[in-house]
């Protein structure tokens, strides 16, 4: 079967419809609402299975295929999140950033082909883009659970502080497998590329964020302000470094 | 920031590793006999250590937002050592007090990668040789414009591009080098190794496919940095699977 971003639209449809139809049934307190959610996450990852089948490579290269996968794990993750905690903010938020990410990719594909250039060879190639996407979708969650701290009490702090220690372990592991992948192609292991010291920053933010935590757990405005900083430095990693004339030289532009 | 940069000839090894003892040496005697004294309770304050966590991320936002390299300068390698310094002072501290498997790969790993890269950074060496088809080189020259000359002659015996079917676009570029009796080969991707040194694929003559470019780097304290990395990486998995 032949699956290209021109089919994209049709799986994209009916998992937001499955999201926005779960989350309404939850919300009902109606059984069944996880399920049908769950579907809409089923139905995504199938395109990009099949969709990954199509190009004979990893769909990871181009900022729109790394959009598939975190529009993937964010729907995933608030789900699995739900099932355990049951707080009601999750899936609507699930759904509402998995739908805005879908969205951008309608609307801008980016279309590519099949072609991997050498330098993303590598046996480190798909570890390294999944875990730093698994990791961004859990850091979103996170700082959800810590705003909606303000609103609904500190006893969301517990799930905004777990999926934040989760999420920066899983950004500090994607760095490292960088870091080894990096030795193999460039010869150093950190080349103090554009994109590799905002990855840096982002994770040194967060680490400020747990250490706040741990040391100050009554200060909780300023490590949800902490919180959002590193929200915000995490998108110009990202995507936001591209705009920089930093990145004219940096080593991590595959879409030309 | 050229003219700034720190010239690290005169630091290489046996300089580097001496410079290096003696910063955890200073680390092991302040904690073990001036923990009472005004200097150890201000670097160990957390004070201190937002203040140089936030220049340090500070500087690398400048670089990540201009480009510029600053992290060759002193104005980036003194709050490094100082947060390198706090670190260990930190890791001590808590050591001394009780054992945390978790705390100790995350901030020794750490402490071991910073240590690394800023004692290291002297012993590190890069350059690139053309070579033709058939030729043999044994120069490399390196961005600063010096000359690396290796103490054996690298002969490309022969070069392959693969390219992706019924296209002009290579996939991946192979290289069969020869150095004295030993055959290497090497693409974009799986370097090659040779007496301490490591081999990269890194440039490639697709029109003709007469030459390559070979980048030739030299990084002896690579293995410490596995350490760290292996203990970080052991650091986060703890952190995931932990219980709050």
């Amino acid at each position: 079967m032949i699956i290209s971003w021109d089919n994209f639209v049709w799986f994209a449809v009916i998992s937001i419809l499955l999201w926005i139809a779960g989350t309404f049934l939850s919300f009902k307190r109606e059984k069944g609402g996880n399920i049908i959610f769950g579907l809409g996450v089923v139905t995504y990852l199938a395109f990009i299975a099949l969709f990954w089948n199509t190009l004979g490579r990893a769909p990871m290269r181009t900022m729109g295929e790394t959009r598939l996968w975190y529009s993937f794990f964010i729907s995933l993750i608030t789900l699995i999140l739900h099932i355990r905690w049951h707080y009601k903010f999750l899936l609507p938020f699930g759904t509402l950033l998995a739908t805005v990410f879908t969205m951008i990719n309608l609307l801008k594909p980016e279309i590519h082909s099949s072609i991997l250039m050498p330098s993303l060879q590598s046996v480190w190639f798909i570890p390294h883009v999944t875990i730093y996407m698994l990791s961004y979708a859990v850091l979103a969650a996170g700082l959800i659970s810590g705003f909606a701290t303000l609103f609904k009490g500190p006893e969301l702090m517990n799930p905004a502080d777990q999926l934040t220690r989760i999420g920066t372990s899983l950004l500090l592991i994607g760095m490292l497998t960088g870091a080894i992948w990096a030795k193999q192609a460039w010869g150093t292991y950190w080349a103090w590329d554009a994109k590799e010291n905002w990855a840096a920053v982002t994770w040194l933010i967060y680490v400020t964020y747990l250490h706040i935590r741990s040391r100050y757990p009554l200060k909780r405005n300023l490590a949800i302000a902490t919180l959002f900083i590193a929200f915000l430095a995490l998108q110009i990693t990202w995507y936001g470094v591209n705009y920089f004339p930093a990145a004219k030289k940096s080593l991590h532009t595959y879409f030309e | 920031m050229e003219s700034m940069q720190i010239n690290t000839s005169q630091l290489a090894f046996p300089v580097s590793l001496i410079l290096g003892t003696a910063f955890l040496i200073a680390i092991f005697s302040l904690s073990a006999f001036g923990s009472s004294t005004h200097i150890y309770k201000m670097l160990t304050s957390i004070k201190t250590t937002i203040v140089v966590t936030t220049i340090i991320v500070l500087l690398l936002i400048i670089e990540g937002i201009t480009g510029m390299q600053i992290q060759r300068t002193w104005i980036f390698v003194l709050p490094a050592l100082m947060f390198a310094f706090i670190l260990g002072l930190v890791v001590l501290k808590r050591l001394s007090k009780r054992f945390d498997l978790g705390f100790t790969m995350n901030h020794t790993g750490l402490l071991i990668i910073a240590w690394a890269m800023i004692f290291g950074a002297a012993d590190y060496r890069e350059g690139r040789m053309m070579i033709y088809k058939g030729g043999s080189e044994n120069l490399a020259l390196m961005e600063t414009g010096e000359t690396m000359p290796l103490d054996f002659h690298i002969k490309l015996k022969d070069l392959l591009i693969d390219y992706y079917p019924d296209s002009i676009t290579p996939r991946q570029f192979y290289s069969d080098l020869q150095i004295n009796d030993k055959e290497i080969k090497v693409s974009v991707n799986s370097p090659g190794r040779y007496d301490g040194y490591m081999l990269y694929q890194s440039g490639y003559d697709t029109k003709n496919g007469q030459y390559i470019i070979l980048q030739i780097v030299r990084d002896p304290w690579i293995l410490i940095v596995w350490i760290g990395v292996a203990m970080l990486s052991l650091g986060a998995l703890i952190m995931i699977f932990r219980k709050i």
